[in-house]
């Protein structure tokens, strides 16, 4: 599994890029004005690569929008 | 119960501004209730006034949305009114511990069966960012432009202390602990309370040079310490610092087990 963000959803606060051990997403903050959509940069370096559950789920429990949410491998 | 059993998508997005913390307790309050297999008809949230207040409004559940500062009163009434319901207070720390202070001591002290979730973003957000009896020192609102001279107000270890049967405290930067605490209340008669430290970029860090969520975040992850380190007392709080952890997890009786005792129910 790893995550994919929802862009009809996501206020692009970054607080997925800052909360991922992993570092799997990528993202600038420019301002609460708005900024870029981060992207999920590096899904197979996610804890959940390669597993069919989901032993760490600290983005989906930190993204404020709920824009995250974990897919198998490939999905979107 | 996917997210989306427990919250109205129909109402998605939801008024919280980028990176307000509140939502990231609702996916703690969402996961607590699927690991524990809630059913949300079972349940009841009351709130007050404020930005936290409007959450119950996004869930699939009955709400309450009462006056500023009584929302613990009215969930008293309803607890009494039909105690099979499980009732969960969901407000900010302006609605709890300031204008409703007393309802919350009270509450406390008769171990009143409610769960409270009290979102601390150390300033009143809905009106504008002024100073809030839980600011930390040294920080400015728009009330207290050169800094906070107050001492901050420990919620947390004030319910603990009036022999409330469970009483935590713990932040955002800490969701997997924010989560378990909820896990912990669920099951639990009497008064639980659990007080959550979260971030409000818009009227507090962009005042405090915080704008950016996440440094908010890495403030209250440093500043964190954990009350097996400091005591309950530990922190009175000259600096800013947040004691986390559980000040009190006890098991005595609760007010309705009590009325039930005395036959209080069936004088009806
Ligand atoms: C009796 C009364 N006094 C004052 C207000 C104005 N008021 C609305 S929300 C609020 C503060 C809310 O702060 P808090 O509970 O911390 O919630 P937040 O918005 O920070 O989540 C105040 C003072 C009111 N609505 N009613
Ligand atoms: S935490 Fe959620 S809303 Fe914030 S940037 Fe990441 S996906 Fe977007
Ligand atoms: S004003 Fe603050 S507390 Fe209210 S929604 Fe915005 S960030 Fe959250």
């Amino acid at each position: 599994m790893h995550p994919v963000i929802d862009e009809s959803l996501c206020k692009r606060c970054m607080i997925c890029v800052w909360v991922c051990p992993k570092g799997v997403f990528e993202g600038e903050f420019l301002s609460l004005l708005g900024s870029p959509l981060p992207e999920v940069a590096r899904p197979s370096d996610c804890i959940n690569w390669g597993r069919s559950d989901t032993p760490c789920e600290l983005c989906m429990l930190s993204c404020p929008e709920h824009a995250i949410e974990y897919v198998p491998e490939g999905g979107s | 119960m996917s997210f989306w059993d427990f919250f109205r998508r129909e109402r998605w997005p939801h008024i919280f501004c980028p990176g307000c913390g509140i939502g990231m307790v609702l996916n703690a309050l969402w996961k607590a209730f699927e690991e524990t297999e809630q059913e949300p008809e079972k349940w009841a949230f009351v709130s007050g006034i404020g930005c936290t207040a409007r959450a119950p409004a996004y869930m699939r559940v009955d709400s309450l949305h009462t006056l500023h500062g009584r929302a613990i009163a009215f969930a008293t009434g309803l607890k009494l009114g039909n105690p099979e319901l499980n009732v969960m207070v969901f407000s900010g720390d302006g609605d709890i511990a300031s204008i409703g202070g007393n309802h919350l001591i009270h509450a406390a002290r008769r171990n009143m069966d409610l769960k409270v979730i009290m979102i601390n973003n150390g300033i009143y957000g809905m009106t504008g960012g002024q100073l809030s009896p839980t600011t930390l020192p040294g920080l400015r609102t728009t009330t207290t432009p050169m800094g906070n001279y107050d001492y901050t107000m420990g919620t947390a270890e004030l319910v603990a202390h009036l022999g409330a049967n469970f009483s935590a405290r713990w932040t955002t930067a800490h969701i997997v602990m924010v989560k378990e605490a909820i896990k912990r209340m669920i099951p639990k008669e009497g008064f639980c309370f659990l007080e959550v430290v979260s971030q409000c970029p818009t009227n507090f860090g962009r005042r405090n040079r915080m704008e950016d969520p996440r440094k908010m975040l890495q403030f209250m992850k440093e500043h964190s310490v954990h009350v097996s380190r400091v005591g309950q007392l530990g922190a009175y709080f000259e600096e800013p610092v947040f004691v986390v952890g559980t000040f009190a997890d006890r098991d005595r009786k609760g007010y309705v087990a009590r009325l039930r005792e005395a036959g209080y129910f069936e004088s009806f």
